[in-house]
C-alpha cells in the first residue's frame, strides 16, 4: 500500500531559488532515505512532506490525502495528527518537563493523553527516569531519545527525520538504529530520513538523490 | 487529560519569568502609575463625597475679616485656625436679618488631644444628623457630648472630665481649672462631626473669662445662646430697602466692647434664593464680618487643587505609557528567545492563531500583574498618610468601582504592548527557523 507519492513537485524560494524534486512513491512500512549534500534542498524536501511549506506547483500525497486541498488548519491537524518530526536541533519548551513536552504533542494534535502509551514509549527509550527533568537538565542523547518519543507520541503512520545521525559518533548511531527497531516493533511505521550521512546508506535504501 | 489551554498558559507565564528582573520592572513602573491614579481618582470621590457631607446646607459662614477659604476650612471643614473672632452683637444683627431663616454660632479656641472643642448648639449635630449613641445632651455649660472618632481614640466614656488645651494642638496652656464633663456620644456619621467635641457656646466663653452668667446658675444656656442671637429679632424685623439703607450708614454698628462674648463664626441658612444676593454683600460691605460661601469656596479649593492634580495626572499616564513601552521590549526580547519554540509548536500543530494568543496571554498577564500591584501599592501608601487624609483615602480590601476601570485600562495596555511581538510570532517562518 502506497504510503507517500509526490508528484512534478516544485518549491520556489520568494529570492527566485528553485527546487525541482523526482518524483517518488514511499510504501507502507518501508523506510528510505532523502540523500544529498548540503543546501541540496532535503529539508526543503521534508518540510512540503510535513506540510510546514507548501508546494510552488506539484503534489503531495500522504495515506490518501492530497495535501494541497487542507487550508491552513486542515493541514496543521494532518501534521500533528499522521507525522512525527524528528529536527536537526532538539527543540523542547524549556519551561515545560519532559513528560509536559510529550503531552503537549499529543493536546496539539488534539488527542486525549494516553499514558500508558507514553510510559512504554519512555520505557523503550529508557528515559522513564527523566520524565520530571527539564530540557536544560538532559544530556545531547537524552534529549535525541525524548524527540523520538515526540515523534512517535501520537503513533503516527510517516516518521520524518531530518539529518538525525549527523551528530552522533558510531556507538551512539548504532544505539539509535536499535531504537527504531524497538520502536517499529511497538508501532509500526513508516519513515523517511533526509540526511548526508553515509553510514545510514548502510542500513536503509535511498529513495530520492538530491 | 492537560488541556492544551492550561499548558498553553503555563508556558505564557513560563516565558515571563524566564526574565523576571525586566518584567518586574515594567510591572512595578505599570503599578506605579495605576496607583497614583487610583489615589487622584479616590481623592477626588471622597473629597467630593466629604464637601457635599460636610457643607450639611450650610449658606454662608460669617466670620472675622481674612481669607474666606480659611474661614469655610475652620468653620465647615474644621481643618484650618479660624481667621479670628466675631462680636456677638453683629451676629445677632445677622441672624436676625428677615432673609436669614436659621443660624447657628461656632465658638472655637480649644482642643483635647488635637479634637477640636466646638461651643455650639444642639442644632449643629443635628446638621449632620448626628444621634446619641450614649448618654445625654449637654444641659449645662462644660458639659460635652463625643464624636464617635474622639470617643474611640481617646477612651473618654459617658461622666469621665478632661481639661481642654488652648488652641488647635494638643500641646499648649491647659484650662486645668476648667475641666469638661462627657454628658454623651454621638453614634458615627462619616461627617466632620466625628472628629469633634461638641458643647454649647457658654463654656468656651466660661473657660475664656466670658462670664455672661452666674457661674452657679444651673438655667439651660442652650437657651441662654439662643435667645441672646434672637433677642433684638422684632427690633430689627425691617424690610429690605431699610436694612441697606441701614447698612450703608456709617457707624451702624456699635463697636464691640473689650468684655464683650464673642464667637468664632456663624452659620447661616437663606429664607429664600434671594437672599445669597443679598446677605454676602450686606457683610462683607457694611460689618467687620467677612462672608463666605461653603460651597463657592470649596469648588474655588477643589478648582485650585485641580491644576496639582492634572499634573499628577499627566505624570501617571506618561509613566504608563513608558511602562507599556517597557512591557513591548520585554515581550519583543523574550519572542525573539522564544522563536525556536514558537516554531516547534508550529510544527506540532499549533496553529498561528493559537500562537498570536499565547504572546497576547502573555502582555494581558502583565497588564493584570501592574494593576494588581497597583491596587496593592496603592493601599499601602493611603494607610501610610496620617489621619484626617488616611480616613478620607481609606480604601476597602477589595477594589473600587473606579479600579475596576483601570482594569480594562491596564488590560488595553497590555494587549497594545503584545500585538506587535505577537504579530511577528504570528507571521513567523517556521520552515526558516526549524532549517538553522
Amino acid at each position: 500500500m502506497i504510503m507517500t507519492e509526490t508528484k512534478s513537485l516544485v518549491y520556489q524560494y520568494p529570492n527566485g531559488k528553485q527546487f525541482r524534486f523526482p518524483d517518488f512513491i514511499l510504501n507502507s512500512g518501508e523506510k528510505a532515505l532523502i540523500s544529498g549534500k548540503s543546501g541540496s534542498g532535503k529539508t526543503t524536501l521534508l518540510h512540503l512532506l510535513a506540510g510546514i511549506l507548501r508546494p510552488s506547483s506539484g503534489k503531495i500525497i500522504i495515506e490518501q490525502q492530497a495535501l494541497h486541498s487542507l487550508g491552513e488548519s486542515g493541514l496543521d491537524r494532518f501534521r500533528s495528527q499522521n507525522t512525527g518530526l524528528i529536527f536537526q536541533q532538539h527543540l523542547f519548551l524549556k519551561s515545560l518537563t519532559m513528560s509536559e513536552n510529550l503531552a503537549i504533542a499529543r493536546s496539539l494534535a488534539g488527542k486525549e493523553q494516553d499514558n500508558d502509551w507514553k510510559q512504554k514509549l519512555m520505557q523503550a527509550l529508557s528515559i522513564e527516569q527523566l520524565q520530571t527533568k527539564k530540557p536544560e537538565q538532559l544530556s545531547q542523547g537524552e534529549l535525541q531519545r525524548f524527540s523520538m518519543a515526540r515523534a512517535l507520541i501520537n503513533r503516527p503512520a510517516l516518521l520524518l527525520a531530518d539529518e538525525p545521525t549527523s551528530s552522533l559518533d558510531d556507538e551512539n548511531f548504532e544505539q539509535m538504529i536499535q531504537l527504531l527497531h524497538t520502536l517499529e516493533k511497538l508501532s509500526p511505521f513508516s519513515m523517511l530520513i533526509a540526511t548526508h550521512d553515509s553510514r545510514l546508506k548502510n542500513v536503509y535504501q535511498s529513495i530520492v538523490s538530491l | 487529560m492537560i488541556s492544551r489551554n492550561i499548558l498553553l498558559l503555563k508556558l505564557s507565564v513560563a516565558n515571563l519569568a524566564a526574565k523576571p528582573f525586566g518584567n518586574l520592572l515594567s510591572i512595578l513602573l505599570f503599578a506605579i502609575g495605576i496607583a497614583i491614579i487610583s489615589l487622584l481618582m479616590r481623592f477626588d470621590e471622597q473629597a467630593e463625597k466629604q464637601y457635599r457631607g460636610n457643607i450639611a446646607g450650610i449658606d454662608l459662614v460669617a466670620g472675622a475679616k481674612g481669607s474666606p477659604l480659611q474661614l469655610i476650612l475652620s468653620a465647615v471643614m474644621h481643618a484650618d485656625v479660624p481667621t479670628g473672632n466675631i462680636s456677638l452683637s453683629e451676629a445677632r444683627l445677622i441672624s436676625n436679618h428677615p432673609l436669614i431663616e436659621r443660624s447657628i454660632p461656632l465658638a472655637l479656641g480649644d482642643n483635647y488631644l488635637g479634637y477640636r472643642i466646638v461651643g455650639t448648639e444642639h442644632a449643629y449635630a443635628a446638621l449632620y444628623k448626628a444621634d446619641l449613641l450614649e448618654g445625654n445632651w449637654w444641659k449645662k455649660p462644660m458639659e460635652v457630648v463625643l464624636g464617635a472618632e474622639v470617643a474611640k481614640k481617646t477612651q473618654l466614656k459617658t461622666g469621665d472630665s478632661f481639661t481642654g488645651v488652648h488652641g488647635f494642638l494638643d500641646i499648649g496652656h491647659t484650662h486645668d481649672e476648667h475641666p469638661y464633663q462627657v454628658s454623651g456620644i454621638l453614634a458615627s456619621t462619616g461627617t466632620v462631626v466625628d472628629r469633634l467635641i461638641l458643647t454649647s457656646v457658654e463654656s468656651v466663653w466660661e473657660v475664656h473669662g466670658y462670664h455672661v452668667h452666674d457661674e452657679n446658675c444651673d438655667h439651660d444656656h442652650e437657651e441662654t445662646v439662643e435667645s441672646a442671637l434672637l433677642e433684638e429679632h422684632d427690633e430689627l424685623l425691617l424690610n429690605q430697602e431699610e436694612l441697606d439703607e441701614l447698612g450703608h450708614q456709617e457707624g451702624w454698628l456699635v463697636p464691640v466692647s473689650e468684655s464683650e462674648p464673642e464667637i468664632t463664626a456663624l452659620l447661616l441658612f437663606y429664607r429664600n434664593p434671594a437672599a445669597a444676593i443679598t446677605i454676602p454683600r450686606l457683610i462683607n460691605a457694611n460689618t467687620r464680618m467677612l462672608a463666605a460661601s461653603p460651597a463657592n469656596e470649596l469648588n474655588r479649593l477643589r478648582s485650585m487643587l485641580g491644576y496639582g492634580f492634572d499634573a499628577l495626572r499627566i505624570l501617571a499616564w506618561m509613566i504608563i505609557i513608558i511602562s507599556a513601552m517597557s512591557m513591548l521590549m520585554q515581550l519583543l526580547a523574550s519572542l525573539h528567545q522564544s522563536m525556536g519554540e514558537i516554531a516547534l509548536l508550529r510544527a506540532l500543530g499549533a496553529s498561528a492563531k493559537s500562537i498570536l494568543l499565547v504572546l497576547i496571554s502573555q502582555g494581558l498577564l502583565l497588564g493584570f500583574l501592574g494593576w494588581a500591584m497597583g491596587l496593592l501599592l496603592v493601599r499601602i501608601f493611603a494607610n501610610a498618610f496620617t489621619e484626617p487624609v488616611m480616613l478620607l483615602l481609606k480604601y476597602p480590601i477589595l477594589p473600587v468601582a473606579s479600579e475596576y476601570m483601570l482594569l480594562g485600562l491596564s488590560m488595553l495596555s497590555g494587549l497594545v504592548a503584545a500585538l506587535l511581538p505577537a504579530t511577528k510570532a504570528y507571521r513567523s517562518n517556521v520552515h526558516q527557523i526549524l532549517s538553522r
